[in-house]
């Protein structure tokens, strides 16, 4: 049977108001992965904080710059004590 | 007759008036009419925006949820499922914490016997559902390098009793 090892998509979920908006790229797409780390940085720079993992499955860690291999990217806002 | 002694004159004014006057009720009642229709119109418009609200809310919370499914693992999957909270190990303190489903305080530090030791105040900010701010709350309290920095924005509060702890299955809800 057909499987396919490995996918080549990578998304990026950002939270927001609307429960969060998806931002998708393709490993042989380097428009996309630009236009990916573009809204990473910007993101970034706002303050929000972002977990990756390798897998969608696999527990999420902090990083630090945009890495396009990675297939779940989960962007948080900042953090506010209540 | 009449006109000999001025009354004629004086009746000519007075239906004058009279349809001065009839003019001025029938504008009355059209602006009336009219502002009675906008109104009914801005009431109309309300509804239909709270209703989008509510709306926009839900799908809001299911998108939320979906992604805070997928951030859980098998066991805390479950035990939201059942109970409306799901407990996380701190991985730089190893800290116990019960994350139940709520905006505010919604954090319960646990001493080693399951009860209390007292709640954390700490969430994203912005207008974000429910479960994006549980599913943020899991991601900092389970990575060892943000753990503590995101400690250090929460209000720490009292613990409530148990009776207070609001339990409920977010799938009946």
């Amino acid at each position: 049977m057909n499987r396919i090892a490995e996918t080549t998509v990578g998304q990026m979920n950002i939270m927001d108001s609307s429960g969060h908006s998806r931002l998708t790229w393709e490993l042989d797409r380097p428009d996309q992965i630009a236009a990916a780390r573009e809204v990473f940085d910007s993101l970034i720079q706002k303050g929000y904080s972002a977990f990756g993992s390798k897998a969608k499955t696999d527990a999420k860690r902090t990083l630090d710059t945009f890495d396009p291999t990675l297939e779940e990217l989960v962007m948080v806002p900042r953090t506010v004590g209540g | 007759m009449w006109e000999a002694d001025g009354r004629g004159a004086a009746m000519r004014r007075w239906l004058a008036e009279c349809a001065a006057l009839y003019g001025r009720v029938r504008e009355f009642g059209r602006n009336y009419q009219r502002r009675r229709e906008l109104l009914q119109q801005i009431e109309r418009n309300d509804e239909l925006y709270r209703r989008e609200a509510i709306r926009r809310a839900r799908r809001a919370r299911r998108r939320s949820l979906l992604l805070l499914g997928r951030l859980l693992n098998a066991a805390q999957r479950q035990e939201f499922r059942k109970s409306g909270h799901f407990h996380v190990i701190g991985a730089s303190t190893g800290d116990r914490y019960r994350i139940r489903t709520d905006m505010i305080a919604n954090i319960d530090v646990m001493h080693e016997n399951g009860t209390v030791k007292y709640r954390l105040c700490v969430r994203p900010a912005g207008d974000v559902p429910v479960y994006d701010v549980m599913a943020a709350q899991l991601l900092h309290l389970q990575d060892p390098t943000v753990e503590r920095r995101f400690l250090q924005h929460a209000n720490v509060l009292t613990s409530l009793p148990e009776d207070r702890v609001y339990f409920r299955s977010v799938w009946l809800a």
